[in-house]
């Protein structure tokens, strides 16, 4: 066993997490998607919420099971365009991602670009298959607008 | 090598405590084979847990093939820390922690491939449903195992003989 790493000092946004969490955890949740999900109601989103909703899609499309290795960048796809279809803003949606998804920002360069582009690609009718290859050999295509209707899913 | 393990297993638990400092840490031995844990939970300050007989004891335990935990200790609460347990996480998820300013405090190499990170998120003891969010969160964000995310939940501690390594003792590499 290697002590790889030891060196005192708090996480340095630690505690704008810690915010974020309190805030969010202090009404009890109703609903998987309870979280700012109303275009009227853009508000910043928190990290958990914003995890609450990246994880409640990921389970009610199974992409653990589907995708033992997926790739993110298309999960990111399908999340936005299923919250472009809930009427969420851009600049929210984009907030969720950067929030949420897995290992963000990953190894774009340009972590604000690519948010932008993957919100303005999901802004486009989807093309009836999955975009990555790896994916459409591992499954059927997921269509988003109907794998996200059945609002009893999530946790 | 029993003057050097000693050594090496006193250096690792000091490097460690001092990274992670707390008025007291809870050890708990779980023998590997049989998931049974050591009778008896115990509370040690820092100082209590690197004098000689206290790592002596845990290094007999050690070999006897109990693994040893610690988790810093406040009561009906969670010290601050919180541990995410990067099982075949992505390599990178370290230098993604630091990108994010979710800075680990501590980060073990319990096997190839296994990672373990303390974060420290705040100085002052966290409510137990916060400590539990924040692990859930840095878990699904790195790549954690979920299953270790409440909010106290133990980690390993430094200087002592996994079965998974063969590696031997802790090394502080950085």
């Amino acid at each position: 066993m290697k002590l790889v790493h030891a060196c005192a000092g708090l996480a340095p946004r630690g505690e704008a997490l810690l915010q974020s969490l309190r805030h969010c955890a202090r009404p009890p949740p109703t609903s998987p998607f309870r979280c700012h999900l109303t275009a009227t109601e853009p508000g910043p989103t928190s990290a958990e919420e914003a995890t609450t909703i990246y994880q409640s899609c990921m389970k009610r499309w199974h992409i653990l099971e589907r995708f033992p290795q997926p790739d993110w960048s298309i999960v990111d796809l399908w999340v936005a365009r299923y919250l472009l279809s809930q009427g969420q803003p851009d600049s929210q949606i984009q907030a969720i991602l950067r929030l949420a998804s897995p290992h963000f920002p990953r190894r774009h360069g340009d972590p604000d670009g690519y948010l932008r582009r993957t919100v303005a690609r999901a802004a486009f009718p989807s093309p009836g298959r999955a975009v990555c290859d790896d994916h459409a050999r591992a499954a059927a295509p997921l269509e988003t607008s109907s794998a996200c209707s059945n609002s009893t899913g999530g946790r | 090598m029993g003057n050097l393990g000693f050594l090496l297993t006193w250096q690792a638990i000091r490097s460690q405590l001092a990274a992670m400092p707390n008025e007291l840490y809870l050890i708990r031995l779980i023998h590997h084979q049989t998931g049974r844990p050591f009778p008896g939970e115990r509370l040690w300050t820092a100082a209590q847990l690197v004098r000689a007989a206290t790592i002596r004891f845990l290094r007999v335990r050690n070999g006897e093939g109990c693994d040893v935990y610690i988790q810093p200790y406040t009561g009906n609460q969670n010290a601050g820390y919180i541990l995410v347990d990067l099982d075949r996480a992505d390599p990178t998820a370290v230098e993604v922690m630091r990108a994010n300013g979710h800075d680990p405090c501590v980060v073990l190499q319990t096997s190839p491939g296994h990672l373990q990170a303390w974060i420290r998120l705040s100085t002052s003891p966290l409510e137990p449903a916060v400590a539990t969010a924040a692990g859930r969160h840095l878990a699904h964000l790195y790549g954690g195992d979920w299953a270790s995310t409440d909010w106290r939940h133990l980690g390993r501690l430094a200087g002592f003989k996994s079965p998974h390594d063969g590696t031997g003792i802790g090394m502080l590499r950085g």
